[in-house]
C-alpha cells in the first residue's frame, strides 16, 4: 500500500512536464526543449537533492534542475543511451526551460524514457511532442510508462 | 484471440469517430464545422429549457446540517456528530438515500487503495527503487487506521437506521419512502485520524512544523455529507478517486468547533459566538475591521508566537453559521494570525463582506501584504461580471506550503516566502532582479516575484470558485471545465485588473500563446469529456476553456455581448446546478450570435488553430486594350527579366551585329516585337467590349479609372478549428490596416479559402493574427511575405551573457558534484535469501 506525495496544488495546477523534440533544420540538429512549472522543478529536485534552499531564481537553482533532467531524460536505441547535449535553461514566467541538443535526427523507434520529477509527483503526466515534417506525436509518460518508442 | 482483438482495436481505431451521430457526410470528405449543435445537446424539458435558462418545474434537494466536533490535538482525531435534515424536492420517490464519506479514500482497503500499484520507476540499471516517502507512508497506514469509523445512525427517535457502506459511499435505507416534498431529520456519529497532509495527501489534514512542534489543521471532505441527487444524473455516487471533485446540496449549516484554547479557528460561515472564544481586544480590532479599507490585524504576528509557546490543554467551543451554502469546511491552529477588511458592494441583501486572512508566521511578509487585498480585489472583479458575492464572509488560509482549494467562504492556499540566505552572493538572474531590493534586507522578510504572483493567483483563484461552483452549482464530478475553465478565465481577467503585466501564464501574458504546445499535441480529449476521464485535467479543464473564452469574448463575439450573456449565464444559475447545454445555450441565446461552431470546434473536438496564409496574388484590372496592355506587359517583362549580360557587354564594346551591317535582311519581326498589338488583337479586344452589358461595361471603366490594387488571399485551414482571421495589412507607403474577417468565410470550404482584398494601395506586407487572439499554434506561415522564425534555443544562445553563465555553472556543479545523487535518496534494498 502506497499512497500519492501531493505537494502540488489540488484545484490550481497539475504537476506536468512538456517536453518538445523538433529537428532544427538551420541549425541541423535535434532541439528538445523541456517545460517545467517552477514550483514543481523547485520543490521536486530539492527534496530529490536535499536541498531545501534550492531556488529557482538563481544561475545555480537553474543549472541544478538541468542536471537533474538531464539524468531522467533519454533517448535509447540498440546500442544504448544516444548522445544529448546540455544546451543551458532559463526561467521565463512561471516556468523553467530546460534545452537539449543531439547532432542525430529522432529515427522511429527509438525508446525514450522519461522520469522528470516522476519520483516526487507520481500521478503528474510527462507528455513528449515530437514534430516532424509538421506532424505531432505525442507521447505520453505515466506512472505507469517511462519508457515508450517513437513510432511515426 | 488476441489477433481478433488486435483486429477490433485496428478497426476502432480507422473508423469513423462519428459512428454514433445521427447526422453523418458519407460523400466526400466534406466536413459541416457550422451544423448546428440541436442534435448533440441533451433536448430541453420542463426543468431546464431551450434558451439554457431553468425551467418551469427546476428543482434541486436541500440538506441542513447542525454538526459538533471535538479535535484531540494529542491523537490528532476528530469526534464528531450532526443532525441532518434531508428535504426532497425532486418529483421522485426516494426509498434510500446516498451520502459521501470522502475520508474513505484514505482507508487501507479503498477503492483508490486497492487499485494503486508501484508509482515509482525504477533505478538506471533497471533494478527496484524504494523512496523514503513510499516506506514512511506504509508505515503511517500501519500505525493509523484512517477512514471514516461510521459509529451511529439514527433517526429522529435514536432508531438505528441501516446502512451500506460503498467505498467513499453509504447508502442508508429509510424506514418509511420519502415522499416528493417530504423530509426526514436523521443523525450520525463518526470519528476519524486526521492525516499528515503532505505525506498521505488529499485535500485536508494537518501540517507539522518541528522546529516550533506545532500544526496547522485544515479539515474539508471531513463530514458524511449528502450526496447530489439531479434531474440529468439522479444520484451522483461514482466513487471518489481522488481527482473528479464534487458537487452537493445547498443547505443550512451550524457547526459547533471544539479545539484547543489557544487555537484560532477560521471556517464557512459567521462566527457566532466571539465573546466565548476572542479576547476583548480581539472582538474590538474585528468591529473595527467592520469600517477598514486596510487590513487590520485580529491577532498580531506577535500574539500568533506567543501561542505557538503556550500550547495550552484547555478548551473552546468556535460556533459558526452559513446559510445557503453547498459545504463546510474550517481550518484551526495556535500558530495562526489574524487580518480583516471590509469589502463594500452594491447589493441590497450583502452590502458588506469581512475579508479575511489566516496564516502563520513562517507565511509573512507576504501573507500580511497581500492575501486580504487580494481577495477584496477578487470580490470586487467576479461580481462586476457576475453578481454581488452572495455571503458575509470571504477568508483565505495559508494550511499549506503549496496547493489551493476551495470551499463556501473559505479558501486553503499555498506559497510562502522562499529563503535566499543561500543565494545572497550568487548573481541573479533577470528574473528575480526585481525582488534584489528586497534581498538587501533581512534575508528573512524577501520573498520571490514567483511566490508573490503565484499566492496573488492562487488567492484569485480559490475565491473566484466561491462564485464558481459553490453558488453557481456546476457539478465537477461530471463536467471539471464548468467551474475550473469558467473560474480560471475569471481568474485571468481579475489578475490583468490586479495589475498591467501580471505574469498570468508566465512572462507571456497571453494564455492564447501558452495553450498552443497543449492544444497541438495528439494525445488529447476534448474538453467536453467527463471529469475522471480526462487526461491532463490542467490544460484541459482550465486552461483552454480560458483560452476559449477569451477568443470568444476579445474576438468573436466582442465584450459588450459577452459580458451581457455571462453575467446571464451567472444570474441564471446563482444558487442552481447548471450543465454544459446550459451555458451554450445561454451564451447565444442572450447575445444572438451563433455559436454551435464555436462550442463544436473549441469544446466537442481535439482541433487546434493553425491557419496558414499560403498565398497572395496582386492584381490590376486590365483594360484590355492591346494598345495599352502591350507595352505595360513590355515593361512588366524587362522589369522582371533582365537583359542578358553577354548582349550588354557586346553593346558596350560597340560590337556591330551583322544585322545593321546588312541592314536589308530587316524585315516586320524586326520592326514590331511580339509586345505589338496586332490587327487580331485589336478585333478582339473591339468584340469584348462590344459584348459587355451597359453596367459591366461602367462597371470595367470605373474600375480602370480608380486602378485598384486587387489581391487573392489563400487561407488553408491546418489545425482544423475555424478560427476568424485578424489581419494586419501593411502597405507600400508603410500605412497599416486592420481587418478581421469572421470565421463564418469557413462555413462552405472547411479547409481552404480564398479572400477577395481590393485596396487603392499597393500592399507590401500581410500578417495573420498579428495580436495573437485567435491561438495559432504556428506563426511560421501567418506572413506575407514569408518570414523564418528563430528557435527558442537558438534565441537562447544568442544572449551570450546569460548562456556563459549557466555553461560556466552546469561545469562547476558537474566537477563538484556537492548534490547528493538521487539514487542515494531511496532506502537500500537487499534482496532475501
Amino acid at each position: 500500500m502506497l499512497a500519492v506525495l501531493t505537494a502540488s496544488a489540488f484545484a490550481h495546477r497539475e504537476p506536468g512536464i512538456l517536453t518538445t523534440i523538433e529537428w532544427n533544420n538551420v541549425i541541423e540538429r535535434t532541439e528538445i526543449i523541456h517545460r517545467i512549472h517552477t514550483h514543481d522543478a523547485e520543490l521536486g529536485v530539492a527534496m530529490v537533492d536535499n536541498l531545501p534552499l534550492l531556488s529557482v531564481g538563481n544561475t545555480e537553482g537553474m543549472a541544478r534542475i538541468a542536471l537533474y533532467v538531464e539524468n531522467h531524460f533519454f533517448l535509447l536505441n540498440e546500442e544504448g543511451s544516444l548522445k544529448i547535449e546540455l544546451v543551458g535553461a532559463e526561467l521565463v514566467g512561471d516556468y523553467i526551460f530546460i534545452y537539449q541538443e543531439s547532432i542525430q535526427p529522432l529515427r522511429t523507434n527509438t525508446f525514450i524514457k522519461n522520469e522528470i520529477l516522476r519520483e516526487i509527483y507520481p500521478l503528474q503526466i510527462n507528455q513528449v511532442n515530437i514534430i516532424s515534417s509538421g506532424n505531432i506525436r505525442t507521447l505520453t509518460f505515466t506512472e505507469k510508462e517511462t519508457v515508450l518508442p517513437y513510432i511515426e | 484471440m488476441r489477433h481478433i482483438i488486435f483486429l477490433i482495436t485496428i478497426l476502432m481505431l480507422i473508423s469513423p469517430p462519428s459512428w454514433s451521430d445521427a447526422i453523418r457526410q458519407t460523400k466526400g470528405d466534406f466536413y459541416d464545422a457550422f451544423r448546428q449543435l440541436d442534435v448533440d445537446l441533451p433536448s430541453p424539458n420542463v426543468y431546464r429549457t431551450a434558451s439554457g435558462a431553468p425551467g418551469p418545474q427546476y428543482w434541486q434537494q436541500e440538506a441542513d446540517y447542525h454538526i459538533k466536533l471535538n479535535l484531540d490535538e494529542t491523537k490528532r482525531h476528530i469526534e464528531a456528530s450532526e443532525e441532518i435534515t434531508y428535504k426532497n424536492n425532486s418529483p421522485d420517490t426516494l426509498n434510500y438515500i446516498w451520502l459521501q464519506l470522502d475520508q474513505n479514500r484514505f482507508a487501507d482497503n479503498s477503492l483508490e487503495r486497492r487499485s494503486a500499484d508501484v508509482r515509482i520507476s525504477s533505478n538506471k540499471d533497471g533494478s527496484d527503487k524504494l523512496t523514503y516517502n513510499q516506506i514512511a507512508v506504509d508505515q503511517l497506514a500501519k500505525d493509523i487506521d484512517y477512514g471514516y469509523d461510521i459509529k451511529k445512525v439514527a433517526d429522529k427517535n435514536g432508531n438505528t437506521i441501516p446502512y451500506t457502506i460503498v467505498d467513499t459511499m453509504m447508502r442508508l435505507d429509510l424506514p418509511k419512502a420519502l415522499s416528493p416534498g417530504d423530509k426526514i431529520t436523521f443523525s450520525i456519529d463518526w470519528s476519524f485520524y486526521v492525516r499528515l497532509q503532505a505525506r498521505v495527501g488529499g485535500r485536508g489534514g494537518y501540517e507539522y512544523f518541528p522546529d516550533s512542534d506545532t500544526s496547522i489543521y485544515f479539515s474539508a471532505q471531513w463530514f458524511p455529507r449528502l450526496a447530489a441527487y439531479t434531474d440529468y444524473a439522479g444520484w451522483q455516487h461514482k466513487a471518489f478517486l481522488g481527482s473528479g471533485e464534487f458537487t452537493l446540496e445547498f443547505g443550512d449549516y451550524t457547526v459547533e468547533i471544539t479545539v484547543p484554547e489557544d487555537h484560532i479557528v477560521s471556517a464557512t460561515g459567521e462566527l457566532q459566538n466571539p465573546k466565548e472564544v476572542l479576547t476583548v481586544e480581539q472582538r474590538e480590532r474585528l468591529k473595527a475591521a467592520d469600517n477598514a479599507t486596510k487590513p487590520i490585524f485580529i491577532v498580531t504576528p506577535e500574539e500568533a508566537l506567543e501561542n505557538e509557546q503556550e500550547k495550552s490543554l484547555g478548551q473552546k467551543t468556535w460556533v459558526f453559521k452559513a446559510d445557503n451554502v453547498r459545504d463546510f469546511a474550517w481550518s484551526s491552529s495556535r500558530k495562526y494570525i489574524w487580518d480583516a477588511m471590509t469589502h463594500h458592494q452594491d447589493d441590497k441583501k450583502q452590502p458588506t463582506v469581512l475579508a479575511m486572512s489566516f496564516y502563520p508566521n513562517e507565511a509573512e511578509p507576504i501573507w500580511s501584504k497581500y492575501s486580504t487585498h487580494a481577495v477584496v480585489h477578487t470580490l470586487d472583479v467576479y461580481s462586476k461580471f457576475s453578481f454581488a458575492y452572495p455571503y458575509p464572509t470571504a477568508q483565505s488560509v495559508n494550511s499549506w506550503k503549496s496547493g489551493g482549494m476551495e470551499y463556501p467562504m473559505i479558501t486553503f492556499n499555498g506559497y510562502r516566502p522562499e529563503p535566499f540566505e543561500s543565494n545572497k552572493n550568487e548573481e541573479s538572474d533577470a528574473e528575480d532582479n526585481d525582488a534584489s531590493e528586497e534581498k538587501d534586507k533581512d534575508p528573512k522578510n524577501t520573498y520571490s516575484r514567483r511566490t508573490k504572483y503565484g499566492l496573488i493567483g492562487v488567492i484569485i483563484h480559490e475565491i473566484g470558485h466561491i462564485y464558481f461552483p459553490m453558488t453557481v452549482n456546476s457539478d465537477e464530478r461530471q463536467w471539471t471545465w464548468m467551474d475550473e475553465g469558467i473560474n480560471s478565465f475569471l481568474e485571468y481577467l481579475t489578475e490583468f485588473e490586479w495589475e498591467e503585466k501580471f505574469p498570468a501564464y508566465g512572462n507571456d501574458e497571453n494564455v492564447l500563446d501558452s495553450i498552443t504546445d497543449y492544444m497541438r499535441s495528439e494525445n488529447q480529449v476534448p474538453i467536453m469529456t467527463n471529469s475522471d476521464s480526462v487526461l491532463r485535467l490542467g490544460p484541459n479543464a482550465y486552461s483552454k476553456p480560458t483560452a476559449a473564452l477569451t477568443v470568444l469574448r476579445e474576438t468573436v463575439m466582442g465584450r459588450e455581448l459577452f459580458d451581457f450573456a455571462f453575467k446571464e449565464y451567472s444570474q441564471r444559475w446563482k444558487f442552481k446546478r447548471p450543465t454544459p447545454s446550459d451555458f451554450f445555450r445561454t451564451m447565444e441565446d442572450a447575445s444572438g450570435v451563433d455559436l454551435d461552431w464555436f462550442w463544436r470546434g473549441w469544446f466537442y473536438s481535439t482541433d487546434h488553430v493553425d491557419i496558414a496564409l499560403t498565398s497572395v496574388r496582386e492584381y490590376k484590372v486590365s483594360t484590355t486594350n492591346p494598345e495599352v496592355e502591350f507595352p505595360y506587359n513590355m515593361n512588366e517583362y524587362e522589369a522582371r527579366i533582365p537583359e542578358a549580360l553577354t548582349q550588354i557587354r557586346n553593346r558596350n564594346e560597340e560590337t556591330i551585329t551583322y544585322l545593321k551591317r546588312n541592314p536589308e535582311l530587316a524585315d516586320f519581326y524586326n520592326e514590331n516585337d511580339r509586345f505589338t498589338a496586332s490587327n487580331k488583337d485589336k478585333n478582339k479586344h473591339s468584340s469584348l467590349i462590344d459584348g459587355l452589358e451597359t453596367w459591366e461595361y461602367n462597371a470595367l471603366v470605373r474600375a480602370i479609372e480608380e486602378n485598384d490594387f486587387i489581391y487573392f488571399a489563400d487561407f488553408e485551414n491546418i489545425g482544423g478549428l475555424n478560427s476568424p482571421l485578424p489581419l494586419m495589412i501593411t502597405y507600400m507607403d508603410n500605412s497599416e490596416e486592420f481587418l478581421s474577417i469572421p470565421a463564418e468565410i469557413w462555413r462552405r470550404s472547411y479547409k481552404k479559402v480564398t479572400k477577395l482584398l481590393i485596396r487603392q494601395k499597393a500592399i507590401k506586407s500581410i500578417e495573420l493574427d498579428p495580436r495573437h487572439e485567435t491561438a495559432d499554434t504556428d506563426f511560421s506561415n501567418n506572413y506575407y511575405p514569408s518570414r523564418i522564425e528563430k528557435s527558442r534555443i537558438e534565441l537562447y544562445k544568442s544572449d551570450f551573457k546569460r548562456r556563459d553563465l549557466m555553461a560556466d555553472m552546469l561545469k562547476k556543479l558537474r566537477k563538484r558534484k556537492t548534490g547528493i545523487d538521487q539514487e542515494q535518496r531511496t532506502v537500500p534494498l537487499i534482496q532475501s535469501n
